[in-house]
């Protein structure tokens, strides 16, 4: 029997009542016992069926958020979501990490080719280059779409003959795999003759893509016949 | 006798959490259209009907009113909060003798406001954290959320009704509505809360549901019919403003099912045309037939039916508990329900 169905026939039976009837039915302490009952009756079916609809509301909204097999099998799930995150930031670390020991490699297989190759005394110059490195970076976080100009002042002052640099551009990384790609970097000029005693200035313009996210942007940049003439770029976006 | 305790009690305890509201208003500005409103309707006197039985509860299980105060205020002030946008809802004039908020101010500034006293309302549950522990804080905040889900529910449900100009309800319609509408705010809850802490958690808070409901419900229907019996001033609302707005009362559903075609027809019209197009002397028409068809004189019964069996619930409830004046202040609110003749 649907709830319409019930309606209806309370309806009727109730409208087939008169009003004599019904005095006669307040007067009477059976029937009233039995309206009393019935209501009763009534509204304890409701607050039960209301509570244990709610109890299944909850249990489907727990569900949703904590349902471990859902979890484990659903691969658009929080969980494996976050999980999946944490390969990666292991993944990255390890990257990082391969890429720091390559790096170590090339500079310290550099040092020894160059010890090898060269075999003479080290200049006051190479030396200082050696130990030092410069780092070229903004004064303020730069916006996305923004265009920042960094300069490098080069010289050698123990060069008796004229010396050639030229820097290599890089990608700058930043966090994760988001990059800035190197040919939103111009390096004017390109190639920079010095004389002996002379010193001249290199600009580094940078300009941030317009969807460029976030973060903090390094690279090195290092001169293509001598990777000891070298400087890191680092940028901040925001 | 009971009455004066109930009266003196409720006043009491009413007045205690009326300074606690005070307390979480932030001392700033916008005060003119925001903050000034907030103690408002809290002031106009209501009948702290929820903070009374929380802190009741509280006491009679063997806490104290600083524990259960800061949940006190939570219940009042998200009870002001329903206040304020009901009337907007209903489009009521007058609310405790006063026009309502918007009436006074405009719709927009008085959702505002009730959406900061809902907001404020989760302070003093955070607070609930330093007083009572976290386990009991965290049961208690998924109290009121059940509270007010249930409330917002019941109140969708009699929208709709209103909206879609339902007029073929019964009474389960009705114990449905309102056990969820006005029970669950007004009196379960505030019983559950005041138990769990003034037992410090120990109790089954399930036990108090039917206490709650029959209590609930024997108010709900008692403010209904004053609502079309009582002297205005005393009242503090417009009377007979029930049927003006189409509130699906337990006298209205009753009137449905036992009036004729032709007068259910006529009814219907008349709660199709728009609030403030609805004229008293149809509203006037309609409390005859509830006279003549007894709508009202069966609605007091139910609800003396509802407030008798409160009674044996809270006796089987609460007769284990030691002799106090916050036990005999309960008792004192159902007797007076079993007792009142309007």
């Amino acid at each position: 029997m649907t709830g319409n169905q019930r309606k209806d026939q309370t309806n009727n039976t109730e409208k087939e009542k008169t009003i004599t009837e019904d005095l006669f039915d307040a007067l009477n302490p059976n029937s009233m016992l039995n309206n009393a009952q019935r209501v009763l009756s009534s509204a304890v079916n409701v607050l039960e069926e209301e509570i244990a609809a709610g109890i299944l509301a909850a249990k489907k909204i727990e569900k949703k958020v904590l349902n471990v097999d859902d979890v484990r099998n659903n691969p658009e799930n929080l969980l494996n979501r976050i999980r999946k995150d944490t390969h990666e930031v292991v993944d990255l670390f390890l990257d990082a990490a391969i890429a720091l020991s390559s790096q170590l490699k090339i500079l310290s297989d550099n040092v020894v080719t160059q010890t090898e190759n060269i075999k003479k005394p080290e200049t006051s110059t190479e030396k200082k280059q050696r130990d030092t490195v410069t780092i070229l970076q903004n004064d303020e976080p730069l916006k996305p779409g923004a265009t920042t100009v960094l300069y490098m002042n080069l010289s050698d002052e123990d060069a008796t003959t004229p010396v050639k640099i030229q820097l290599q551009k890089n990608d700058l990384s930043g966090a994760l795999k988001e990059k800035i790609a190197a040919r939103n970097i111009t390096i004017k000029p390109s190639i920079v003759i010095l004389k002996p005693g002379e010193s001249k200035e290199v600009a580094i313009t940078i300009n941030i893509p317009g969807n460029c996210k976030h973060g903090h942007y390094t690279a090195l940049f290092s001169d293509i016949q001598n990777p000891l003439i070298k400087a890191i770029v680092n940028i901040e976006v925001a | 006798m009971y009455e004066v305790l109930m009266k003196n009690m409720l006043a009491k305890y009413g007045a205690d959490t009326l300074k606690g509201i005070k307390h979480f208003i932030p001392d700033k500005e916008p005060r003119k259209y925001l903050y000034d409103l907030i103690a408002d309707y809290p002031e106009r006197g209501g009948k702290g009907f929820r903070p009374g039985l929380c802190i009741a509860t509280c006491k009679a299980f063997g806490g104290n009113i600083d524990l259960a105060l800061n949940s006190a205020i939570t219940l009042e002030l998200l009870h002001n909060a329903f206040l304020i946008h009901d009337d907007i809802e209903d489009e009521s004039l007058s609310r405790r003798n006063k026009p309502t908020m918007h009436q006074f101010s405009n719709q927009a500034i008085a959702i505002n406001v009730g959406d900061a006293m809902n907001v404020i309302g989760l302070y003093p549950l955070f607070k609930n954290k330093e007083k009572l522990g976290p386990k009991i804080a965290e049961k208690i905040f998924l109290e009121i959320m059940h509270m007010t889900i249930e409330s917002v529910e019941g109140q969708a449900m009699e929208l709709g009704w209103r909206k879609d100009n339902v007029c073929t309800l019964n009474d389960d319609d009705y114990l449905r509505m309102i056990l969820k509408k006005t029970c669950w705010y007004t009196c379960i809850h505030p019983i559950r809360i005041g138990a769990i802490i003034g037992s410090h958690g120990a109790v089954d808070e399930d036990s108090f549901n039917r206490l709650g409901y029959f209590m609930g419900t024997a108010f709900q229907i008692q403010d209904d019919v004053l609502n079309l019996v009582a002297e205005e001033k005393k009242y503090g609302k417009e009377i007979g403003g029930d049927i003006i707005e189409g509130k699906r009362t337990l006298m209205l559903i009753h009137l449905f099912q036992h009036c004729s075609s032709d007068e259910l027809k006529s009814i219907k019209n008349f709660l199709a045309i728009p609030i403030r197009e609805r004229d008293n002397k149809t509203a006037s028409w309609i409390l005859e037939l509830m006279h003549k068809y007894k709508s009202i004189s069966y609605s007091k019964n139910i609800a003396k039916y509802m407030a008798g069996a409160a009674i044996k619930e809270f006796y089987t409830l609460f007769s284990k508990l030691p002799d106090s004046t916050d036990k005999s202040f309960i008792e004192s609110i159902i007797l007076y329900m079993i007792n009142r003749d309007y």
